[in-house]
């Protein structure tokens, strides 16, 4: 059997802990993913990575690492990974999704912060992720409160660089990002010791909108009538997103892709038939945290789009390529980057018109609002969502929970009481 | 349909290189495969396994010898995958 012990040990894990995890994350796994019926083939890829979660992609950084390389743990889908692989290092997001991590961010974080940010402190402080000790220097940025001061918590123990999230959108917010932007471009030349050219960035630009396109290309299949993939499994695949190798990860979603076409023009179904078209909308579900997409899922429904950072908002807009000198790309990643419409903004009505646009070109039956406890920004903003779904009569569940499975039954009653009245 | 009792056969490997070699040679002989992690009551740490079909085990058998492809074991186990 594959035994991954000595590695966690030299990178300074406590082994015995991390093994708390390892032991219910198999059938957690087979709960979720493989109880389903009439998977896409080409899932097995992405089965191989979640089984190898600790495994094979910790080990292929850590080679990289002791042939020069730098690691580079981000958390959050502003951080342009662009100029993390132009400077030659590897970006690998951080975020943590498991209730198992939240204790220990507890220990130095108050319980009125949200989950998230408490499994992320939790995950580096208990050293139990191997992805968490690989990270050279992590990338932080101004999102949310809660973030910002945790970043400052996890500085004691690990080298971090936060970049300055504005808080508005105006023209001057975009300039001040592009500076923001310039300022990691430094700080990866610095820790790499590589420079990075224009040349770099342009092909790194390339890399990553080709992986957007792959991602794009795989959600415009949910928009058909018949459901060629579930959204489980695909939010098993945006998770992925963040850490596998950007160019292996693209061929295989595109590989995917080929069979859901082969599957759409054959009209066979993953979901069963009559199951209700759901779009999630609201924070983001860092893997392992497949709890809602599993109730919602196992209630009579379909989870046809996320409007998430595990969703459409990790990938909607390319950067633009026609830049040839290194300002122009900074300007055009810019751009891109503050299209993201996540609720830390003010105001953030983009995002309202994106979830209406996405509820019509996904055929959602409803809308689904989920936000993680402790969520300021979300939490006040679904007030707007809710208005506005209502306005335009798109059915609406509003949901708040946390990574614990002590409300998952109450939430099953209400979103089967949901989708029930979709019926 | 019995929730208490599913029967999972699995092929264990010492690596995940001898795992997928052996997934790709059984899909290409019209077998069936899943990948699957390994479940704790089989391995004492984590890595990826292959949930069979008993009933093609000796098939299975055959193709790892006449490949030479490596394996640790088959064993089965009582895991149920419950769904919802």
């Amino acid at each position: 059997m594959a035994d991954y012990r000595e590695m966690w040990k030299e990178l300074g894990m406590d082994v015995e802990n991390h093994d708390n995890l390892c032991a219910v994350l198999p059938q957690a796994i087979g709960d979720v993913f493989l109880s389903q019926k009439n998977r896409p083939e080409k899932m097995d890829y992405f089965d191989f990575v979640i089984a190898e979660v600790h495994g094979v992609r910790p080990a292929e950084l850590k080679k990289f690492r002791e042939e020069g390389g730098k690691v580079f743990g981000t958390f959050c889908t502003y951080v342009p990974d662009e100029v993390i692989f132009a400077g030659g290092g590897i970006a690998t997001g951080l975020c943590a999704g498991s209730q198992f991590w939240v204790p220990g961010g507890e220990q130095v974080l108050p319980a009125n912060v949200c989950p998230l940010i408490k499994a992320s402190v939790g995950a580096r402080l208990t050293r139990t992720c191997p992805f968490f000790r690989l990270a050279d220097m992590y990338i932080g940025e101004t999102t949310c409160d809660g973030k910002k001061k945790a970043y400052e918590i996890l500085s004691e123990d690990v080298p971090m660089h936060i970049m300055d999230l504005p808080q508005m959108k105006r023209p001057e917010d975009i300039e001040k990002w592009a500076g923001e932007i310039k300022t990691l471009i430094s700080k990866v030349e610095e820790v790499t010791g590589n420079k990075i050219t224009a040349a770099a960035l342009k092909k790194n630009i390339h890399m990553i909108n080709e992986k957007r396109k792959a991602l794009m290309r795989l959600y415009k299949l949910r928009q058909n009538p018949v459901v060629p993939i579930s959204g489980t499994d695909v939010l098993l695949i945006s998770q992925i997103a963040y850490y596998d190798d950007p160019v292996r990860f693209t061929q295989k979603v595109n590989e995917l892709c080929d069979e859901l076409d082969e599957r759409v023009a054959k009209g066979i179904s993953a979901v069963p038939e009559g199951s209700k078209r759901i779009l999630i909308s609201g924070t983001p579900m860092a893997v392992p945290n497949w709890k809602m997409h599993n109730i919602i899922e196992t209630s009579g429904a379909a989870i046809v789009c996320e409007e998430t950072c595990t969703g459409t908002r990790y990938f909607e807009n390319l950067v633009d390529e026609s830049g040839e000198t290194l300002d122009e790309m900074i300007h055009a990643i810019a751009e891109r980057y503050m299209k993201i419409n996540c609720a830390c903004f003010t105001p953030n009505t983009a995002r309202i018109d994106d979830i209406k646009r996405l509820a019509k070109d996904y055929h959602a039956d409803g809308v689904i609002d989920i936000h993680l406890k402790f969520c300021t920004t979300y939490d006040v903003e679904e007030y707007f969502v809710e208005k506005e779904m209502k306005k335009d009569g798109i059915p609406f569940l509003e949901i708040e929970t946390d990574y614990t499975d002590s409300d998952s039954q109450q939430l099953k009653t209400r979103v089967e009481a949901f989708i029930e009245m979709l019926s | 349909m019995d929730t208490e009792n599913q029967l999972h056969y699995y092929i264990l490997f010492k690596n995940h290189t001898d795992g997928t070699a052996m997934y790709h040679a059984l899909k290409t002989a019209g077998l069936k495969a899943q990948i699957a992690p390994t479940p704790r009551q089989l391995s004492v740490c984590c890595g990826v396994s292959l949930i069979i079909q008993p009933e093609e085990i000796p098939q299975i058998k055959k193709i790892a010898k006449e490949q030479h492809l490596d394996y640790v074991k088959i064993e089965s186990v009582n895991n149920p995958f419950k769904r919802g």
